[in-house]
């Protein structure tokens, strides 16, 4: 039984084990571990995954028994490849990560959210495509029952969970339904296909074209959209966005941008390997436009708020569109990757440390590192080498160029240097802004230090708050160096080396890496100026919040919705005069028209 | 034999038209009756009419036995239907009571029963059953059985199948059903059933009437008001 | 006489074992867990006494070994075990001990333990007769019988009951009548064993009915045999029990009741061929459970009661079961009837879960009382709408087993009839995130309740997960018991 800990299997049950112990603890005592119990777990679930290390590329069949249900071709199994692996570590390591940063706050639904991991790596280690579906529907429950449970107040802004949970469940149903028609010309019922590449290349498409094969890409297609669910669909972090309701734990903030993004790359990787979406070309335009759409809707976003914690939020919508620009240009999978973990770093480490930035002193030096990993993810997102960003960025940009789409190009690049200058603006305003705190923290010190009261003093509360202060900051840090060290080494990943990208490195792209820095920071030096100069005038910036809310897109959800609910109303009245006291009238009229009809004829 | 059998069995030689005008005038009074009790005792003059018609086809023995289930059906929905009457007629009054609590004024008059369709409509409707019975009798006569007990058969399932669409009350639509299962009770006996066969449909007419009576009972446990 | 051994006919074993579980279970039909694991013990019992005599296996209960004699003769009627018989017999027995079993945390009615079992004995009488008009009679009787289980579990609810027994009751009229019109000469009167009685169409000694009488008995078949077979517009009668009833019925329902039709349908077949040969009730199988899955899919879509999604859902499920029968071959029957056990699983999954939480609800299905279910019954809210997905054959479920063979294979011939089910799936789905919407909502102030409640709620919500899931991973046995309901029947392959 030990045995099985050692292998893949080993983290799934990890999580999941400690998402049903600690939801059971939790339906009976109040918590006292502060974050303490799910930080464990992850750190277990982390430990578990390195262990499975060695198991990489080995199969592991969980499903022999399915084959007395009369089920063809091979079992059910889990494999995971290096690549596969390393998103594995990213999801669990970077939760765990954030984990550390929610000591001390909150712990409303962990159980879900540990439960939600431990489905997302099931997810990622499927080796056929029945357990991926299953996964699917797994992590989209597990997720909206820990937002659920993370809710802080009772009633309102239920739609959003509603649309995002349908949605991506959808995208579940439609993969399946892709699959099962993908499979028809093998003769296997569930889609699992007796010639098994251990590189995990499943051919779905036999033969010539047909319209079922093309309708089998568009349902791909439109299953990678929904697993990413950007822009303009109602994303995960919508859920979390509500005014009365807002979440602003780093794990949730984690978790909501790790999980459809590294699902989504993973589930794009296989579609494309497996040649399913190659002939769903024509609808790849769909994910640029909707790349297009959300680069600047999260540039208006950033810009038309003062709240910073809303604007940091804002990387969210970056990364999903960011993603979905990779994959509507087609780009190489090992071209793919590093834009997907770039993404995901960075925002991780963003959400993780942004708020370290109200321990920045002006007069001591040393407390600049605080802001170091902020920084480590701003430079990531904006492609600087040394960081993997710079991986991202100069795959992406070498496509665009080659394939001459300027104005992709000219979107990332413009929302690139809005949401970069408006981080710039967060970040370092938080400086100016916690000056006053930090000077007041610092007095508060010096009294707590001369105190010559023998009363029990609040030095514990003190002490108790700054052991979470650099635990937070150490997480961010890890995270960070996590950045960089991929940065030095993209080949860790199993993609190119950084001499190899260096290699693709020509003027165009290099300016093209450059202007979005610049622009950022002339962006943030207007602001922060004597004389700021409005990035948008005052009479624009007055109509930002009208303008975040009609971007937010509740008034189409709440259309489509009133509709549906109108439809749903007409079903429902219908079903009951059908079935209500006069069934039997009906039953005799539907007899006649019958009779009618068969005596005419 | 003995006396009253010879009696009994001397029914059996009237012709099919005195038991038919009497079934339809039973089956149109279960149809139109809005008071439960006149439908209750049409329902039993209508058992012991097919009876009757029974002797026609069945031993003497036999035709008692569906008698009798017929008979002991009506009390069962006599009870039933009593229950029901006295616990509306209760939640009326209380209904009626904190209606002139609520607006301190005098008791407001009960009231009237509500049925989906009046009487007049339903008279219409079984005087127009009765031309159907008319046209199918004369073009599709039922076979296998005789032309003067046929007619019968297809009145009794007429009018069940009319009140089982008319209504979903169990009490008005159950006897509706039971008036079908005569009718067709009548058809059956040309295919011969013997002692075992009657036994199993006397038995279903005793479990049909035991069940819609649990089902017009379980009906008023709602609470509502009649 | 060794008094270890005790010889009874079987077909009266199985009725006085029956009876008596009946009587103990009404007893103590106060206390309806009691009542509940009596019932539930004796179905599963006689399931495995069954199951024993069907493979040939002596029978040992308490000590003492049964021989169970094949037949049963009563005033020259015949009761008798066949293979068939034996194999449906297993299956009903076993389907309601599961029943009885996952329904024990909320009452389902007074009666619905004793009637239940009533039935069931009833039934038996049905599937062992040897003469038509009796397997007929009796299952008329064990549908008015019925009433009792499906009424009472809920204040005020008759319409299931009362509209099942009248349609199974004119099915029954039609299907009694029929043998009048059925050409003599296809019946064997001395070897058969589901014998007809004689036709009044045909003096003795005729060489056989005129053709003209042979249609008109078709036509009474598929009549009977569709409403019977709740096929639209009859199919109200499925959605009403779900829709009007206790939370276990449904699952009891489509246990108890369909095998026993099927079992008459082949039967039929079996001895009198004649009556299939023009395809028509084929034919009226597959359009009619076309209609039945896109009705179930699109009202599904709308519903606001548990009750009647889980209605439509069943009815969706029942529709594809109607379309496999309607492709008239062998391969289309066995499918039918796998359905049949993949639908009973996915029924007891659902009818577990929902248990739990219709007695939170306070005995009501509106979806506006299961707010907050999900945080209070997690594993129950689980339970349900895991079988309301298998339902609507959701990948990886025990529905989905059953149907997606049947989608696959219609791709081919009858893509509309295929992308139909695969759209009703669908329709179900939303009906189902409607539902856990419902349940994902902000509960209103919880009451306090009673620990012990939500420890046997959990446990009865696992043990039905686990079961459940286990019996669909290894359905060997099931398929066992279906090759063998089917193995007396080799008309179909005609």
């Amino acid at each position: 039984m030990h045995g099985v800990f050692l292998t893949l299997l080993g983290p799934v049950l990890v999580l999941w084990v400690g998402a049903l112990v600690l939801d059971l603890v939790d339906r009976f005592l109040e918590p006292q571990d502060r974050g303490g119990a799910e930080a464990f777990v992850l750190a277990l679930g982390t430990a578990s995954l390195l262990v499975a290390r060695s198991q990489a590329n080995v199969p592991i069949v969980f499903g022999q028994f399915l084959a007395a249900a009369g089920w063809t071709g091979m079992p059910p199994f889990l494999i995971a490849e290096r690549t596969t692996w390393i998103l594995a570590l990213i999801i669990v390591g970077g939760s765990w990560m954030a984990s550390l940063a929610t000591l001390g706050q909150p712990t409303s639904g962990r159980a879900g959210r540990l439960a939600a991991l431990g489905a997302a790596l099931l997810f990622l280690f499927a080796g056929d495509w029945a357990t991926l579906i299953l996964a699917w529907a797994l992590v989209d429950l597990a997720l909206l029952y820990a937002l659920a449970r993370g809710r802080r107040t009772d009633g309102g802004g239920h739609e959003g969970l509603g649309w995002t949970g349908a949605l991506s469940l959808g995208g579940a149903v439609a993969l399946g339904i892709a699959l099962l028609l993908g499979q028809q010309a093998e003769g296997s019922a569930w889609g699992i296909s007796s010639r098994v590449d251990m590189a995990v290349s499943h051919a779905l498409l036999q033969g010539t074209v047909t319209g079922s094969s093309v309708l089998v890409a568009a349902l791909g297609v439109l299953a990678v959209l929904l697993r990413l669910m950007p822009f303009p669909l109602p994303t995960w972090q919508t859920i979390t966005e509500r005014d009365s309701d807002r979440e602003d734990r780093p794990i949730v903030r984690v978790m909501l941008v790790a999980i459809p993004c590294l699902l989504g790359l993973h589930l794009w990787a296989r579609l494309a390997q497996s040649g399913a979406i190659a002939l769903g070309g024509r609808w790849f335009v769909l994910w640029l436009i909707c790349a297009g759409m959300g680069l600047a809707v999260t540039a208006i976003k950033a810009w038309s708020t003062q709240d910073p914690d809303q604007v940091v939020t804002c990387v969210n919508g970056y990364a999903g569109a960011v993603l979905l620009l990779g994959a509507g240009l087609a780009l190489r999978t090992d071209w793919m990757l590093p834009i997907g973990i770039n993404v995901v770093l960075s925002a991780s480490a963003l959400y993780v440390s942004w708020t370290q930035g109200q321990y920045l002193r002006v007069s001591n030096l040393r407390s600049y590192w605080r802001i170091v990993p902020s920084l480590v993810a701003l430079l990531s997102l904006a492609g600087l080498p040394l960081t993997i960003g710079f991986a991202a960025r100069a795959g992406l940009y070498k496509t665009m160029l080659a394939g001459g789409k300027w104005l992709a190009l000219i979107v990332l690049m413009a929302g690139e240097a809005l949401l970069m200058g408006a981080l710039l603006r967060v970040i370092f305003g938080i400086e100016g802004a916690s000056h006053e705190e930090g000077q007041a923290l610092e007095e508060s010190e010096q009294v707590d230090a001369a105190a010559v009261s023998p009363a029990p003093s609040p030095a514990p509360e003190t002490g108790r708050i700054r052991w979470m202060r650099e635990i937070h900051y150490g997480a961010g840090a890890a995270l960070a160096a996590a950045i960089v060290a991929l940065g030095f080494a993209p080949g860790l990943l199993m993609i190119p080396g950084f001499g190899s990208w260096l290699g693709l490195l020509t003027v165009p792209i290099f300016a093209a890496l450059l202007l979005p820095i610049v622009g950022a920071i002339a962006l943030y030096r207007s602001q922060t100026a004597e004389n700021p100069t409005q990035v948008f005038p005052a009479a624009i910036m007055g109509w930002g919040p009208l303008a975040r809310r009609l971007l937010s897109l509740d008034w189409a959800y709440k259309l489509v919705e009133s509709i549906l609910q109108r439809v749903g109303s007409v079903i429902w009245a219908t079903t009951q005069v059908v079935q209500g006291a006069g069934y039997m009238a009906w039953v005799l009229l539907v007899c006649l028209v019958v009779l009618l009809f068969v005596l005419m004829r | 034999m003995l006396p009253w059998k010879e009696l009994i069995s001397q029914l059996a030689h009237l012709s099919g038209l005195p038991a038919l005008i009497g079934l339809v005038c039973t089956a149109s009074v279960i149809a139109i009756a809005r008071d439960w009790r006149f439908e209750l005792w049409a329902l039993l003059a209508q058992y012991i009419l097919v009876g009757v018609l029974h002797l026609r086809m069945l031993p003497f023995e036999l035709a008692l036995v569906r008698v009798l289930a017929g008979v002991l059906v009506c009390p069962m929905l006599y009870w039933a239907a009593r229950w029901v009457e006295s616990e509306r007629a209760h939640k009326a009054q209380i209904e009626r009571q904190q209606l002139a609590e609520q607006g301190q004024v005098p008791l407001p008059p009960l009231p009237w029963p509500v049925r989906p369709t009046s009487g007049m409509f339903v008279l219409l409707a079984v005087l127009l059953l009765g031309m159907v019975l008319y046209s199918v009798s004369s073009s599709f006569p039922l076979p296998f059985i005789d032309a003067d007990i046929a007619p019968a058969c297809v009145w009794l399932a007429l009018i069940g199948l009319f009140m089982l669409v008319l209504t979903s009350e169990p009490l008005p639509a159950g006897m509706g059903l039971l008036t079908m299962v005569s009718g067709f009770g009548l058809f059956f006996d040309v295919m011969g059933p013997g002692l075992v066969g009657i036994g199993v449909l006397s038995a279903l007419d005793l479990i049909m009437g035991l069940s819609i009576s649990y089902l017009a009972i379980v009906r008023d446990l709602t609470g509502e008001v009649l | 006489m060794n008094p270890l051994i005790l010889a009874l006919p079987g077909p009266l074993f199985l009725v006085l074992a029956a009876v008596i579980v009946a009587v103990c279970s009404y007893v103590t039909h106060r206390w309806t867990i009691a009542s509940g694991v009596i019932a539930a013990v004796g179905c599963l019992v006689l399931a495995w006494t069954c199951m024993q005599r069907l493979l040939g296996l002596p029978v040992v209960l308490f000590g003492r070994t049964l021989l169970l004699g094949n037949s049963l003769v009563v005033l020259g009627r015949e009761w008798a075990f066949t293979p068939s018989g034996l194999a449906a017999l297993t299956f009903i027995l076993g389907a309601a001990g599961l029943v009885y079993l996952f329904g024990l945390p909320a009452s389902q009615g007074w009666s619905f333990h004793a009637s239940g079992v009533l039935v069931i004995a009833v039934l038996s009488l049905s599937i062992t007769a040897q003469q038509y008009v009796y397997a007929i009679l009796f299952l008329w009787l064990a549908a008015s019988l019925a009433a009792f289980v499906f009424a009472g579990g809920r204040p005020g609810a008759s319409i299931g009951a009362l509209r099942f027994m009248v349609l199974t009751a004119v099915a029954a009229m039609v299907l009694l009548v029929m043998p009048a019109f059925l050409d003599p000469g296809g019946i064997s009167r001395t070897a058969a064993a589901f014998a007809m009685p004689p036709s009044p169409a045909v003096p003795a000694g005729s060489a056989g009915a005129s053709s003209g009488t042979l249609p008109t008995a078709s036509i009474l078949t598929v009549i009977g045999f569709g409403i019977l077979l709740m096929m639209v517009p009859f199919h109200g009668q499925l959605v009403a029990i779900a829709a009007h009833s206790a939370p276990m019925v449904p699952a009891f329902t489509l246990s108890v009741f369909p095998p026993v039709v099927f079992h008459i349908l082949f039967r039929l077949g079996q001895t009198d061929p004649a009556l299939f040969q023009d395809q028509l009730l084929v034919d009226v199988c597959r359009w009619t459970g076309i209609a039945a899955v896109a009705i179930g899919g699109l009202a599904a879509m709308g519903q606001r009661r548990l009750g009647y999604l889980l209605g439509y859902a069943a009815l969706v499920d029942w529709g594809a079961g109607l379309i496999a029968l309607g492709q008239g071959t062998v391969q289309g029957a066995e499918r039918a009837t796998l359905m049949l056990i993949w639908r009973v699983l996915s029924l007891v999954l659902a009818g577990a879960g929902w248990t739990s939480i219709y007695r939170l609800a306070g005995q009501r299905d509106d979806l506006d009382r299961c707010r907050g279910m999900l945080h209070r019954r997690p594993l129950s809210t689980l339970a349900l709408f895991l079988g309301l997905l298998s339902l609507a054959a959701f990948p990886l479920t025990p529905g989905a087993a059953g149907r997606w063979p049947l989608i696959l294979q219609l791709m081919d011939s009858q893509p509309g009839t295929a992308w139909v089910l695969i759209l009703a799936g669908v329709g179900v789905c939303v009906g189902v995130i409607t539902g856990v919407r419902a349940c994902l909502s902000a509960a209103p102030v919880e009451s306090r309740e009673r620990g012990v409640l939500m420890v046997g709620d959990t446990a009865i919500a696992l043990l039905a997960l686990w079961l459940v899931g286990y019996l669909f991973l290894h359905p060997t046995p099931w398929l066992d018991v279906a090759q063998r309901f089917l193995s007396d029947f080799n008309w179909l392959a005609r």
